[in-house]
């Protein structure tokens, strides 16, 4: 990639759009991979990881050009490798960081630790296969993050290798699969979240590794509810046959739309999804055990990046 | 039920005007609480179990604040947001099939999207009078006559042929190299798409490459040392520079890799060849962790070239820097030298050239938007003896950087402002291009996405888009 930055836009940007502003360059200490990023409204600030420095960087939220981040985690004690995504508590004050490189479990970090610093708790092991982009509801005091079979939503406070409280695993039934990049919606017990058909087919080892056309990558964001377990179906779906290898989400609350990244189109697309803040019942169903075969798509969460 | 429908709505909007009531008057204690917390936080005596929510109104309205001890609110922008959508939020029953097919057919409503060729590396073809360019924006290589130069009225030059498409592979090209022999085109894939393709010169269109290479990850430079039959490639993730045969194709492994902590290579970016001193240029962005030891029996080859083999928490930032290699070098050798230091202006250094005629070292400097030129013998906190930088230069985010020994040219590809330029090859300071090439309007914004990824600013309703 040719370019490390992060690229800020007006939020009505459209098109070949003109940058706010950029933070980039030498002394911010990015570089490729920042696979998510977190803005804290609370406190103002910008969080992003540094996978291939095993770091997380902390800037203010107005940072503009080359700056320096004003806290950085890293060091033995802290243990990330590779820990590409990761997301914040701003209420509780904590970061929660995938270790990374198919680690399978989260470091949980006091918000404003600074440098070798050891993480308060860890959640997972080798059997939960946590990774991808996690999500916290402070509110309900709910962890959101993929796991191996699905997405897996534990207490907020879990720590070792326990099992989560409740589990959206796809299936037949709900017709979903791939069900990740959770983000919850502050103010419901709703949270959006990528995924796929169920009947959705996998790549061959003959093809590229990315999706090249919609109709076969047939992704998709949805709405559940924080309640729900099993092979529940999302309330409401959005944004099919448009994605080829869907990143991540983001969300604006004010005025209900939902955005996401897709890699292959190189885009940023932006949803009205105010569906997603209406209330719904919780369901419960069978929870769905998908084979387990190796797949090519890429990032799963149980893979490096 | 006219008159019912109206009372219940002047209930509802009752309700609703006594909470909005009570934020407004509570609002100075919102402003103090925000800032009470903000300091709080600071000094680290904001205790999470003290927050919570009226368990009667679940998040609609918040408890009232009060003094230490005393249950606060969650957060009460979000418990604002709710109430404004309180009255239409209910609904227990469940969408509509209908209701559900409406939504899922919804459109996006905005897209922030470069649908203009971004180039990220360029080389030319001396004995074709062509130039080739990469596009990491829309995933394609590009063919232009060499001596294309768009006029400042034109909105762009269209290329003379294109390779792009599902069958072709490409992905986030970083590197090109052109083999003089009979001009084959090699591009160099920069992620998950772990591959360098390979193109005959007149293929164009959706095609499959002639051959493709698996790469290590992260894959980013590419230099060919023709003597030698051998393809140099970095790896980003891995902090590696792999050396193939000319002949290896699919999952072969490399001959030889330069790998460990000894190395010093951090994010390695471009490479370079000097045939005549016989020493290696890599450019180092700085970020590196350790790799793990070998198990026994492994292939270092392998672990090497593969995906995640650190040791957790080895991660580190090195200075920026330009790693120099003897050719003979192998494994876990340390450089001969480094260029690095103050002086040398090396701001994410991305790609690199040697001139052995003149033995000069280009170096595409991304975050300081210029060129830097070194003597081949550099060392140290040298400074550079050329450096080309300014606004009448028109570099931006200079990426890949060829100097065309032939015409005396320097070629730089510019991923910041759809332009690749073309200077006289001791081009220095504020010098315009003689040649621009340009893929867009010339006043059209350059986004200069890749691989985004986005997260959203409230309190200045804005989208962040990192790379």
């Amino acid at each position: 990639m040719a370019h490390p930055q992060i690229a800020v836009f007006a939020r009505l940007a459209n098109g070949n759009a003109v940058t706010v502003r950029r933070i980039e360059g030498q002394r911010t200490m990015l570089g490729r991979t920042q696979h998510s990023i977190f803005y804290d409204e609370f406190h103002d600030e910008l969080v992003v990881p540094q996978p291939f420095a095993g770091a997380v960087l902390t800037f203010r939220g107005d940072a503009n050009g080359e700056v320096a981040p004003i806290r950085v985690i890293q060091g033995p004690k802290a243990g990330l490798v590779l820990n590409d995504v990761m997301t914040v508590d701003p209420v509780h004050n904590e970061y929660f960081v995938p270790r990374g490189q198919g680690g399978g479990m989260v470091h949980v970090f006091d918000r404003i630790a600074q440098g070798d610093v050891a993480p308060i708790r860890i959640l997972g092991g080798p059997n939960a296969g946590l990774g991808g982009i996690p999500s916290v509801d402070y509110e309900h005091n709910l962890f959101l993050v993929e796991g191996r079979n699905g997405l897996y939503i534990y207490d907020r406070t879990a720590s070792g290798d326990v099992q989560p409280l409740r589990m959206i695993t796809g299936g037949p039934k709900s017709g979903a699969k791939s069900i990740g990049g959770p983000v919850w919606i502050p103010g419901t017990r709703n949270f959006v979240a990528t995924a796929r058909k169920f009947e959705a087919r996998e790549k061959s080892p003959d093809e590229p590794l990315n999706w090249q056309l919609a109709e076969d990558a047939q992704s998709f964001i949805g709405v559940w509810s924080i309640d729900d377990d099993g092979d529940v179906p999302p309330r409401y779906t959005i944004a099919h046959n448009i994605f080829k290898e869907l990143r991540n989400l983001a969300i604006d609350p004010k005025h209900k739309t939902v955005m996401a990244s897709d890699k292959t189109n190189n885009d940023i697309t932006t949803f009205d999804f105010h569906e997603a803040w209406e209330t719904f019942a919780p369901e419960k169903a069978e929870r769905y055990v998908a084979p387990r075969t190796r797949s090519l798509e890429s990032p799963r969460p149980n893979d490096p990046i | 039920m006219r008159s019912l429908a109206t009372r219940q709505t002047k209930i509802g909007i009752g309700l609703v005007l006594a909470c909005v009531s009570f934020l407004v008057v509570s609002s100075g204690n919102y402003r103090t609480w925000r800032a009470e917390t903000r300091i709080r936080t600071e000094t680290r005596i904001d205790d999470p179990s003290r927050m919570t929510v009226s368990p009667m109104l679940g998040e609609m309205c918040p408890v009232p604040l009060g003094t230490v001890g005393e249950p606060i609110p969650v957060n009460p922008v979000t418990v604002a947001l709710a109430m404004q959508q309180a009255a239409p939020a209910r609904r227990t029953a469940g969408p509509t099939a209908a209701q559900k097919a409406e939504v899922a057919s919804r459109k996006p409503i905005r897209r922030i999207h470069d649908e203009y060729p971004q180039y990220s590396a360029v080389a030319v073809d001396v004995e074709r009078n062509e130039v080739v360019m990469a596009d990491e924006n829309l995933f394609q290589m590009l063919v232009y006559d060499r001596t294309t130069n768009t006029p400042p009225s034109a909105s762009m030059s269209e290329p003379k042929r294109t390779i792009a498409g599902p069958k072709t592979f490409l992905e986030l090209q970083c590197a090109i190299y052109i083999d003089p022999k009979n001009g084959d085109i090699y591009s160099l894939n920069n992620d998950t798409e772990r591959h360098m393709t390979v193109w005959g010169r007149n293929q164009s269109g959706n095609v499959a490459p002639l051959w493709k290479l698996h790469t290590p990850m992260g894959s980013f430079g590419l230099a060919v040392d023709e003597q030698a039959n051998e393809m140099l490639i970095t790896g980003q993730t891995e902090n590696v520079v792999a050396a193939y045969p000319r002949t290896a194709r699919e999952e072969d492994l490399p001959s030889w890799v330069l790998w460990g902590d000894k190395t010093l290579l951090a994010d390695p970016h471009g490479i370079a060849l000097d045939t005549k001193k016989n020493v290696i240029f890599v450019a180092n962005f700085g970020s590196t962790a350790s790799p793990r030891a070998l198990k026994p029996g492994e292939n270092p080859l392998v672990v090497a070239t593969g995906r995640g083999n650190f040791v957790p928490g080895s991660g580190r930032f090195l200075p920026v820097s330009i790693t120099v290699y003897d050719k003979k070098a192998r494994d876990n050798a340390a450089p001969l030298r480094v260029i690095t230091g103050p002086r040398t202006q090396l701001n994410w250094p991305t790609g690199l050239f040697v001139d052995s005629d003149r033995e000069e070292l280009y170096v595409a400097n991304d975050g300081g938007n210029s060129i830097l030129v070194f003597h081949t013998d550099a060392s140290g906190n040298a400074a550079p003896i050329r450096v080309l930088k300014g606004p009448k230069t028109q570099l931006a985010y200079p990426s890949s950087v060829f100097v065309d020994v032939k015409n005396n040219e320097l070629w730089v590809a510019n991923f910041g402002n759809h332009r690749a330029t073309v200077y006289p090859r001791t081009a220095a300071g504020d010098t315009a291009p003689i040649r621009v090439i340009r893929s867009a309007p010339a006043d059209m914004p350059s986004p200069s996405l890749a691989n985004v990824r986005i997260g959203y600013d409230t309190k200045r309703e804005q989208i962040l888009a990192p790379n």
